[in-house]
C-alpha cells in the first residue's frame, strides 16, 4: 500500500462564534405570525376606510351600518385595496370567529396597519417554518 | 478498534462546554444525568482500520447518490409512500440534474466482523458534527498531542465553503428553536464559523423567524434581508410539509433558494434508501439486508420508521424477543433491516459514525450505548491512531490538495 491517506487538520481551531454561543446560550422567543390581516370597511359602500374608524371588532353579517373590520389572510398574496378604494370580497372574510386554522384552532388575526396606499397585501409572515418539529432534527 | 479506559481531564466538562459542546450530559428520565462526552475511555484505530474505513464510506457514499437517482427517477416509489410532501420526488429530480452542492453527510456503521456494515446514513441533518470536529480534536492535543486521528472534518468543511461561489458572498444559517438542549444551535453556529473562515459573510437565526414577503416573493430574514443560500438543520421531509415549503414546491420563489443541504439529501435520510441499497447492490459486504414494508426472509430484523431519529421507533426483532423504542416518528411505512448487532467492549455497544464532507471521507466519531439502539442516550467517545506520528506539515498539505 502507498504513503498513508490519513488527513489530518492542519490549524488549529480557533471558533469566533462557536465559543461566542457556547457562552450565551440563550432561547429566542418568537412572535407568532399572523394568519389574516384586517382592513376597516364600509360595507355598505364597499369601500376601505380608514383604520381609526373601525372602533370594535363587531362582525358584520350582512345588515347594520357602520364600519367593519374585513379579514384577509395574508398567506399568498391578496391585493389590499387603498384607502377609498372598493375591496374584493372574494379576498376575505367579515366572520373570523369562525375560521380556523389548519391545527383546528382559532386563527391569528392582525387588525389595521396595512398599507394605506393599497397593493399586494406584501406582508412579511414567519413561522411558516418549524411547526412539524419532533424537538430534534438530528440524527 | 480497542477500548482503552483513561483518567477525564480536570475540568473536562467547563472545557468541553467552552469549546461549543454546551451539552456534555445528557438528561435522564429519573431526573439524574449521565455523561454524554465521555472522555473517561478512548478508541485506539490503527493505520489500517482508518484506511478500510475511508474505502468503505467513500464506496457507500458513490452508492447512497446512485441509490438516490434510482429512487428519485423511477416509479418505484411515491411521495406518499416515502411520506413526503406531494411533489417532493420531482423537486428531487430537478436538484439532481442540477447536482445542487451538498456538504456533508454521516454514516453509521457497525462492525463486528471482518466488514464494517452500514446501519443508516443520515444525509440531511447529521448532528455529532461539534464533537466530532472540535471537541474530540482537542482531547487529541490534550491528552495524546504526539498521536494522530482520522479527523479531518473542519479543514475540509472550510475548503468545501471557500470553494463554493454562493451570490454575494454570503450566506444564512438556521437552526430549529424546538430543540433546547443547543445542540442543533451549536451545530449550526459551528458550520457558520467555518464559512466565516472560508470568508463568507454571515447572517443567523431560528428557523422559525425565517419571513416570507409575499409582495416580492422571496425568504427573508429577521431584518429583512433577502436569503439566498442557506443552511439549515432542519429536515425536508418537514419543511415540504409546512405553510412555506407549499412556495418551494410551487415554484414560486422569485429566485430559489440555494439550500444546504439540498432536496435530493431528502432521499439520503429516509430509511428507503436502505433496501434500495441492497436491491442495486446485493450480497454487498458493506450492506445489511434490508425490505421495504416486509421483513422477507430475515428472522432478526430491525423495524426503523422512515423518518425516524436518534433510534427513535425503533423496533427489534431477534430470537432472544421483541425490543421496542418510544418515540414521535410514524410508524406506518417501515423498512426491515437484518438486526446486526454492534459490536460489545465490556458491555459498551460501539457504533461508528463516519464522515462524508464534499463526497470524500472526512474522519468518524464513536459512540456507545449500553443496550442494543444508539439512542438519545448515547456516549461520544474520542478516539486515536495507534502509534501514529503526526504527519509533517507538507504532507498535510498534500493530503488536502488531493
Amino acid at each position: 500500500m502507498s504513503e498513508p491517506r490519513r488527513r489530518m487538520r492542519s490549524a488549529a481551531v480557533t471558533l469566533g462564534l462557536t465559543a461566542l454561543m457556547a457562552a450565551s446560550l440563550t432561547g429566542c422567543s418568537s412572535e407568532e405570525p399572523k394568519d389574516y390581516a384586517a382592513i376597516c370597511v364600509n360595507p355598505e359602500t364597499e369601500e376601505r376606510v380608514r383604520d381609526d374608524e373601525c372602533v370594535d371588532d363587531r362582525e358584520y353579517h350582512g345588515s347594520g351600518s357602520g364600519f367593519f373590520w374585513f379579514y384577509m389572510a395574508t398567506r399568498g398574496s391578496a391585493l389590499v385595496p387603498p384607502v377609498g378604494g372598493r375591496y374584493a370580497a372574494r379576498d376575505g372574510t367579515y366572520t373570523v370567529s369562525t375560521l380556523r386554522n389548519s391545527q383546528g384552532r382559532p386563527v391569528s388575526v392582525q387588525r389595521g396597519g396595512l398599507d394605506t396606499k393599497g397593493g399586494d397585501i406584501g406582508t412579511i409572515s414567519r413561522g411558516g417554518f418549524g411547526k412539524s418539529s419532533k424537538g430534534g432534527s438530528g440524527g | 478498534m480497542w477500548r482503552h479506559l483513561i483518567k477525564a481531564r480536570d475540568g473536562w466538562k467547563d472545557r468541553v462546554i467552552e469549546q461549543g459542546l454546551v451539552f456534555p450530559m445528557t438528561d435522564l428520565p429519573d431526573g439524574s444525568e449521565t455523561p454524554y462526552w465521555n472522555e473517561s475511555a478512548w478508541y485506539e484505530v490503527s493505520m489500517d482500520e482508518v484506511l478500510h474505513l475511508e474505502r468503505v464510506t467513500e464506496e457507500l457514499y458513490g452508492m447512497c447518490r446512485h441509490a438516490a437517482e434510482v429512487m428519485a427517477t423511477g416509479d418505484r416509489f411515491s411521495d406518499t409512500q416515502l411520506g413526503l410532501a406531494s411533489g417532493t420526488l420531482p423537486l428531487v429530480r430537478e436538484s439532481l440534474r442540477r447536482e445542487d452542492p451538498s456538504v456533508y453527510a454521516r454514516f453509521d456503521l457497525a462492525w463486528n466482523g471482518p466488514e464494517p456494515k452500514m446501519l443508516e446514513i443520515n444525509g440531511d441533518t447529521p448532528t455529532g458534527l461539534v464533537e466530532s470536529a472540535v471537541i474530540q480534536w482537542n482531547w487529541l492535543e490534550d491528552v495524546f498531542p504526539d498521536s494522530d486521528q482520522w479527523n479531518s472534518v473542519h479543514d475540509r468543511l472550510v475548503k468545501w465553503w471557500s470553494e463554493q461561489r454562493f451570490p454575494g458572498n454570503e450566506a444564512h444559517f438556521f437552526n430549529s428553536a424546538s430543540e433546547t438542549t443547543g445542540e442543533e444551535e451549536m451545530t449550526v453556529a459551528y458550520m457558520r464559523d467555518t464559512a466565516a473562515m472560508a470568508g463568507l459573510q454571515t447572517y443567523g437565526h431560528v428557523i422559525e423567524e425565517l419571513g416570507w414577503n409575499s409582495a416580492t416573493r422571496e425568504f427573508v430574514d429577521m431584518g429583512g434581508r433577502v436569503v439566498r443560500t442557506a443552511f439549515k438543520l432542519y429536515p425536508w421531509e418537514d419543511m415540504l410539509d409546512e405553510e412555506f415549503g407549499s412556495f418551494i414546491l410551487g415554484g414560486i420563489e422569485k429566485a430559489p433558494v440555494t439550500w444546504i443541504e439540498p432536496v435530493w439529501k431528502t432521499m439520503l435520510s429516509t430509511k428507503a434508501i436502505l433496501p434500495v441499497l441492497w436491491e442495486l447492490y446485493p450480497d454487498h459486504p458493506n450492506l445489511l439486508p434490508a425490505y421495504f414494508g416486509h421483513p422477507g426472509e430475515l428472522t432478526e430484523w430491525v423495524a426503523k420508521p422512515l423518518h425516524g431519529r436518534e433510534g427513535s421507533n425503533i423496533r427489534i426483532h431477534t430470537d432472544e424477543g421483541e425490543h421496542v423504542q418510544d418515540g414521535p416518528y410514524d410508524t406506518e411505512n417501515c423498512v426491515y433491516q437484518q438486526w446486526y448487532p454492534l459490536p460489545s467492549f465490556e458491555g459498551n455497544r460501539a457504533v461508528i459514525g463516519s464522515w462524508v464532507v464534499d463526497g470524500v471521507a472526512a474522519g468518524m466519531m464513536v459512540r456507545e450505548s449500553d443496550g442494543p439502539i444508539t439512542d438519545y442516550y448515547a456516549r461520544f467517545v474520542p478516539h486515536a491512531i495507534a502509534m501514529e506520528a503526526r504527519p509533517s506539515e507538507e504532507t498535510i498539505q498534500a493530503w488536502l490538495a488531493e
